[in-house]
Parts: structure tokens; C-alpha cells; sequence
């Protein structure tokens, strides 16, 4: 890793997990890194491709319009695709980031990234960038970016990781919160 | 029946726990959960009715018929 990139924790989970906290995150660095390499021991949504969506709380907010989310996908064999999804409602479907489901090839984890800029700030909303793939090695893989905001002043304290449809993180699940310094 | 549980990490002093999770943590699983497949049908409804605009729009130019507004928007940006 670079040397601005800081590990602040990590979690490599021994058995399954509703969901992954980060708390008491300290407020010392620019931005937050977040590197997550998840599996839930359900099947997700079916099998096209093998996943089960994930939210990121902030905060331990669950409040719709605090969250603004923009997602460009590839599946393949599809036309890539723009779907805008989440928040500015009282539903937060805040679709950020995925697991591989147990309809996945076994062993096989996803890869989320995510990057959460000037976190600590106390008086302007918070840009988000997600990087994710559904790896299944096999054709029913997806991977996408998604953009969006956490529509709050308040600075970023809390992480939470959780899949959406009441299924637990799988055992080896991963994530490691990185502060990014300036220089 | 054994109630979920969550792993918390507390970054400040580097503790990680273990915690089951509240009766309110519970319901707003539960809610968030509902609220996701509710969100989900609406996609694919959605998705479900472009492609079908799309097939009606193609099969309509290939036999020389006129589109609707509707069937031409799926083509014509």
C-alpha cells in the first residue's frame, strides 16, 4: 500500500456475521479506504450473476435521503447498464457494494472498494466511490462503479457493513478500513 | 432460537467484539429487507417493460409499421 494509506483496523471473520462495525474511527486522516472481500451463506438474489447486495451504514443512519446513490454495471453477455438507485426516499436502497451468494463458485469472494472522501469534515456532505466485482469465475460475473453522496455535515464516526436481505457474512469474509493521509 | 449476532470493531482502541444484535437492529433488518424486494420488483418490472417496448419497436420497423412515441424513445435518443 502507499505509504499515505494508514491501516486503521481490520476484521477476518471466524464465523458468519450479520454485519462488520467500524466504530470510534479516529478523525485524523483526509479520507477513509475501505476494502472488503465478501461472501454471504445465503443465495442472494439467483444466479445471474451469484450475488447478494450490501449496504454501508454511516453513522448507524438508516434514513432513505441521506443517501444518494448512482451505479453503473457490466454483466456479460449484457449491455452495460445505468441504474440510479437509492436514497431521496424514505426506503434506503442504498446499493452499495456486493457479496458473492452460495450460488457462487465455492471459495470465491467479491472485491469492493471504497473510497469516502473528506470524512471527517463537519460541514459538507461526503462524495463516495465504489469499485466492486461479483468474480464467479465463470461468465456470471458482474463488476460495476457506483457514485454517490452521504448527504450529512456530520463527520463520518461509524462503518457498517451488512448484506440487504437478512443473510449473514460467510466465514473469511474481510475488511480492512485504511486512513489516507495528504503526504 | 438463537438471536444474530455482529462483529464490532472499535478503532480507537483496536477491541473487537461480538454483540447479538437488539430487537430494533432485528426489525430494521427486517424492514430494510422488505423494503429491498419491494425496490428489486420495481426494477425488474421496469426492466420487463423496456425490453418489451424494444422487441414491439424492432418488430415494428422491420415490417414497415409505424412506432408509437412510446416504442421510438427505446430507439432514438
Amino acid at each position: 500500500m502507499p505509504n499515505t494509506m494508514k491501516l486503521i483496523s481490520s476484521v477476518t471473520l471466524s464465523s458468519a456475521q450479520a454485519s462488520m462495525d467500524f466504530t470510534s474511527i479516529p478523525s485524523t486522516y483526509t479520507d477513509l479506504k475501505l476494502l472488503a472481500s465478501m461472501r454471504v451463506t445465503d443465495g442472494g438474489e439467483g444466479t445471474t450473476p451469484p450475488l447478494s447486495r450490501c449496504e454501508l451504514i454511516i453513522n448507524g443512519v438508516t434514513t432513505g435521503t441521506s443517501y444518494n446513490v448512482n451505479m453503473l454495471y457490466g454483466i456479460p453477455g449484457a449491455v452495460p447498464s445505468v441504474l440510479a438507485a437509492g436514497g431521496l426516499n424514505s426506503s434506503r436502497n442504498f446499493y452499495s457494494g456486493s457479496a458473492d451468494s452460495s450460488n457462487a463458485t465455492a471459495g470465491v469472494f467479491s472485491n469492493v472498494s471504497y473510497l469516502i472522501q473528506n470524512y471527517a469534515n463537519s460541514s459538507l456532505p461526503k462524495a463516495i466511490l465504489i469499485d466492486d466485482v461479483i468474480e464467479n469465475m465463470a461468465k456470471t460475473c458482474m463488476c460495476d462503479i457506483r457514485g454517490g453522496s452521504w448527504n450529512s455535515t456530520s463527520a463520518i464516526t461509524s462503518l457498517s457493513l451488512r448484506p440487504y436481505n437478512l443473510g449473514n457474512f460467510a466465514q473469511y469474509t474481510t475488511a480492512y478500513l485504511y486512513g489516507i493521509v495528504k503526504s | 432460537m438463537t438471536r444474530p449476532t455482529k462483529i464490532e470493531v472499535n478503532c480507537t482502541t483496536g477491541v473487537q467484539s461480538v454483540i447479538e444484535l437488539t430487537d430494533e437492529e432485528i426489525a430494521q433488518r427486517e424492514a430494510d429487507a422488505a423494503a429491498f424486494a419491494e425496490q428489486k420488483a420495481a426494477e425488474e418490472a421496469a426492466a420487463e417493460a423496456l425490453a418489451s417496448l424494444k422487441a414491439s419497436a424492432r418488430a415494428k420497423l422491420v415490417a414497415g409499421q409505424p412506432l408509437t412515441e412510446e416504442e421510438a424513445a427505446t430507439l432514438v435518443i
